[in-house]
Parts: C-alpha cells; sequence; structure tokens
C-alpha cells in the first residue's frame, strides 16, 4: 500500500504543463505511451510507469471548425492529433484564421497561455500549423 | 448476456406532453408519462415493483422517483450510461424479471432541457477536455463526421439527407416538434456551426419525458390490453468516455451491441422492418446502420442518399422524426423504445410500417461512448 508518487498523475500533467511540457504516460515495461496518465489500469500497473514530455510531433486525425454565433471572434477550430508517441490528445488550435486543418495534417503541440484557457490558472496545449514560424 | 428471447415484452408505453412545457419539472414530466405508461398496460402503481430511471438531474434517480411516484419496488436500476440508458435498463431489467427479482417494471426518464436551458450533467467535463474547452456534445460528433467524410467520401449532402428524412417522418408524427419541409439545399445553406454541420445536422432540446412497462412474456400475454412486445434480444457495449479515448471514430461498440443482439434475437438486419437510431447529430444513423450491419463499414452514406430511410425508402428508419425532429429531452432513447414498439403494435398511425414485426431500438450515449441494442418482436415472432 505505498507509491512513489508524492502527487497523482493529473496533479504531475498539471505541473507539467506549467513548466512548459505536456506530459504522457510510458510504461517502463513495454515503452508504450498514454494519454490521459492513469494511476493503475489495464496494461499500466501501479507504480510501474513514469511521465516523459511528449516530442510535440503529430498529425491531425480529425478536426472541426466550432463558430456558434456566426462571428469569426468567437470561431475556433478543434483537433483530435495522434502523437507521435502513439496516444491522441484533444486540443484547440493557436488559431483559426487559415482553412481548418484537414485530417493527415502535420502540427506541432505547444504548451502556451489561451485566453479562453485563463480560468484555468495554467497553460494548455495548442496546436501550431508547421511552416512559417518554424 | 441477453435476457433469455422473449421472455420478457413490453406492455405499456407512453409520453407527456413534449416540446416546450414552461412550468413543469423534470419530475413532473416524467410521472406524467409514467402515468400513461401504466394505464396503457392496464396496471396500476400498485402493481410496479421494479424500476428503472437515469436522469441528468438527480444523484440518486430511482430513490426520487420511487419516491415520487409513491411505489417501492422490489428491484430498482439507476444505471446512467446517457442516451443509451434505457436499453441498458430493458436488458437489465428483463434479467431481473427472469429471475424472479420483479414482475412490472417501469423504465421512465423525463427532462425540462429545453425551459431550464440548463444540461445539467451533459456538461461534465473530463479534466483532460477542460484543457480545450471544446462545445459539447456536439464537437465529438463533428469530429466523427469529419473523419467519416475523409476515410470514406461521406459527403455533406449524404449527412442532410439524414435532416431530410427525419423531416419527414415528423410530417406523419401528430406529435413532433418540427413539421415544416426541408430540404438538402436548406441544410447546407445554413452557417456551419460545428463543421460539417449546421444546426440541422443537431438535435432538438426539448422537454419532455417518455416511460414504457416491461412484464413477463406469460403476464403480458395473460393480462395486458395492448399486443404485447417481446424483447427478442438485448446487449450493450462501450469503449470510452470521452472522444479522445475512441480509437476509431468510424467505428463504435454498436459492431459488438448489435451482434450480440441481433444473435440472441436469431434475426439478422436483413430481417429487421423498421429501425429506431438514435440520431442525436446526423452522422449517427449513418454510423448506426454500418456497425449494426444494415450496410458495409463505409456505405452508410450511400444508405441513407436518395431518401434511403425516409418514408418509402429501403428501411424505414426513426419513424417517429427521431431525435432531430421529433423531440430530445436531453437523452432520446426511451423514446426510441417508445416508437419501435408503437409500430409494432400497428398503432403508428400516418407513420405506421405496413406489416412490421420485427425492430430495432439502438441507444447511443455519451459521445459515440456507449451503445446499446435492443431487438423487438411483434406477437407471433415469439
Amino acid at each position: 500500500m505505498s507509491t512513489s508518487q508524492a502527487i497523482g498523475p493529473q496533479a504531475q500533467v498539471v505541473e507539467g504543463l506549467r513548466n512548459g511540457n505536456l506530459l504522457l504516460q510510458r510504461c517502463r515495461f513495454t515503452g508504450a505511451h498514454y494519454f490521459y496518465p492513469r494511476s493503475a489500469a489495464a496494461g499500466i500497473r501501479l507504480d510501474e510507469w513514469e511521465l516523459v514530455p511528449a516530442c510535440g510531433r503529430g498529425t491531425v486525425y480529425s478536426a472541426t471548425r466550432i463558430d456558434l454565433k456566426g462571428d469569426p471572434s468567437s470561431r475556433y477550430d478543434v483537433g483530435l492529433v495522434d502523437l507521435e508517441e502513439g496516444p491522441r490528445l484533444l486540443a484547440r488550435f493557436s488559431s483559426s484564421d487559415d482553412e481548418l486543418p484537414a485530417p493527415g495534417t502535420p502540427v506541432r503541440v505547444r504548451i502556451g497561455d489561451a485566453a479562453w484557457a485563463t480560468h484555468l490558472g495554467h497553460p494548455v496545449p495548442l496546436l501550431d500549423l508547421l511552416g512559417g514560424e518554424e | 448476456m441477453s435476457p433469455s428471447r422473449a421472455s420478457t415484452a413490453i406492455v405499456g408505453v407512453g409520453h407527456s406532453r413534449l416540446g416546450s412545457v414552461p412550468g413543469y419539472t423534470a419530475m413532473e414530466l416524467l410521472a406524467e408519462a409514467a402515468q400513461h405508461a401504466v394505464d396503457d398496460a392496464g396496471l396500476n402503481f400498485s402493481e410496479i415493483d421494479g424500476l428503472c430511471a437515469g436522469t441528468f438531474y438527480h444523484f440518486w434517480p430511482t430513490l426520487s422517483v420511487a419516491e415520487y411516484l409513491r411505489i417501492q419496488p422490489t428491484w430498482s436500476n439507476a444505471d446512467m450510461v446517457g442516451g443509451s440508458s434505457f436499453m441498458s435498463h430493458v436488458q437489465q431489467a428483463a434479467l431481473a424479471i427472469e429471475a424472479g427479482l420483479c414482475r412490472n417494471v417501469l423504465i421512465a426518464y423525463g427532462s425540462d432541457a429545453r425551459s431550464r436551458r440548463d444540461p445539467v450533467g451533459l456538461i461534465e467535463l473530463p479534466w483532460t477536455e477542460k484543457l480545450a474547452a471544446p462545445a459539447i456534445p456536439l464537437t465529438g460528433y463533428a469530429l466523427a463526421a469529419t473523419r467519416h467524410m475523409h476515410e470514406f467520401g461521406t459527403t455533406r449532402e449524404q449527412l442532410a439527407e439524414v435532416a431530410v428524412a427525419s423531416r419527414k417522418w415528423a410530417k406523419l408524427n401528430p406529435h413532433a416538434t418540427l413539421k415544416n419541409d426541408l430540404t438538402v439545399d436548406q441544410v447546407l445553406a445554413a452557417p456551419q456551426i460545428a463543421s460539417p454541420f449546421t444546426k440541422f445536422d443537431c438535435c432538438l432540446v426539448s422537454d419532455g419525458a417518455a416511460a414504457i412497462v416491461l412484464s413477463s412474456g406469460a403476464e403480458a400475454r395473460a393480462r395486458a390490453r395492448k399486443k404485447p412486445v417481446y424483447v427478442l434480444g438485448a446487449a450493450s457495449a462501450h469503449t470510452h468516455r470521452e472522444i479522445s479515448q475512441m480509437r476509431s471514430l468510424t467505428s463504435t461498440a454498436a459492431v459488438e451491441s448489435g451482434r450480440r443482439a441481433f444473435a440472441a434475437a436469431g434475426v439478422s438486419p436483413a430481417d429487421v422492418d423498421v429501425a429506431q437510431l438514435y440520431d442525436a447529430f446526423t452522422i449517427n444513423p449513418i454510423l448506426f446502420l454500418e456497425d449494426l450491419g444494415f450496410c458495409g463499414k463505409g456505405e452508410g452514406g450511400a444508405f441513407v442518399a436518395d431518401g434511403g430511410i425516409a418514408p418509402g425508402g429501403c428501411l424505414p428508419v426513426n419513424t417517429s422524426g427521431g431525435g432531430l425532429s421529433f423531440v430530445h429531452p436531453g437523452a432520446f432513447g426511451l423514446f426510441c423504445l417508445a416508437e419501435a414498439a408503437i409500430q409494432l403494435r400497428g398503432d403508428a398511425g400516418d407513420r405506421q410500417v405496413a406489416g412490421a414485426e420485427i425492430a430495432v431500438a439502438h441507444g447511443n450515449g455519451g459521445t459515440l461512448s456507449h451503445q446499446s441494442t435492443v431487438v423487438l418482436g411483434a406477437p407471433g415472432t415469439e
């Protein structure tokens, strides 16, 4: 009945975001990655995992443009992204100025502050298209 | 496991006033529906000894509902898995009746979602989704539609065909909310609120309640006022809670629930005369037609094209008008079961599917998360 973790995996992910990292869970035995991290689950034994920063590269699995008010100022794009390590992440794109990225589009996950997420009190994963600032 | 074939039957069906019913609570509407269902079954509340209830508004739904109705069930079940809870209730209630735990089970649901403008439980955001703060459940279904179009070439027009078909059925249902004409062009011309969806791809937000009564097949034959509608097979499966944990957005747990429900019923999709496939969004019936085996994977768009599921099409789907045009009080699953029973009784009026003997009521819960399939049969199929 002991664990080496001072805080749970959810709190560690939040701490990771504060440090600019998206933390994935990696099984010490198989090397398989998971997101979100669980304290224990099928294939994830209690304490036999570690949290590691994601490399940040991913590919759009699906995406949608949310525009409930017909107003570009409140419009935003949401993507499901297959991370290079395997897990899938739901995140907002940092901008919806361009055309909605199609499935298969490569993206980079960046940890940053967003106006819509200020109530969370920590940065969030944001999706950037490649090119331009790269 | 599925309950034994035809060991139980739906003997009562009812609904409350529907659409916009300001001034009434979810529980008041639920009781209204319950009274109609119990009357329809030819029973009294005192004979209801089993209860299934899963509302969005009550922490202990069966305790609240039983107390309100002044009944004291010997068995109750508050399974809450979203809009498919009620198919899961049928499965579990049938097993409870078979096991001798109770005789007459009331399955009831009510909501004042339209008047309250507060979907309460529906908006529980898993913490990882807070990192994206998507509009839910809209976003998850839109992502599934985007992916289906990408993988299979499903078109924007084909999605619209689902909305148009539901509207055509709704025009035949005196209780339906939306009965004005709707065309594919109108659906496409509306602004996209969550690409590829326009508002016409999204279900209603209604006030309303539904209820059914399930009894043993023997009891149904002995005393039911209306034709018993037999539970031939029932099965459930689930794959995730939040959309990021769904492995493939184009294949749901309906593959599994459908396979087991049809096997228990001893019928195949080709035997089905009428299908009620929970249509929270237009992509849903397309996915479920594929996953339940009415067509191949990726062929759902072609299946619904050219009025395929509309009146006069190759398979009558959502004959009530569905969640898109009939009613959608936060959850629609119980209305799928009720409409299937009404069709198999032959009581569906202008929208009656002639000679309907086998029906499927398929429920969807969460964000394509939980799937539950009930195969029902008219007298003679047991």
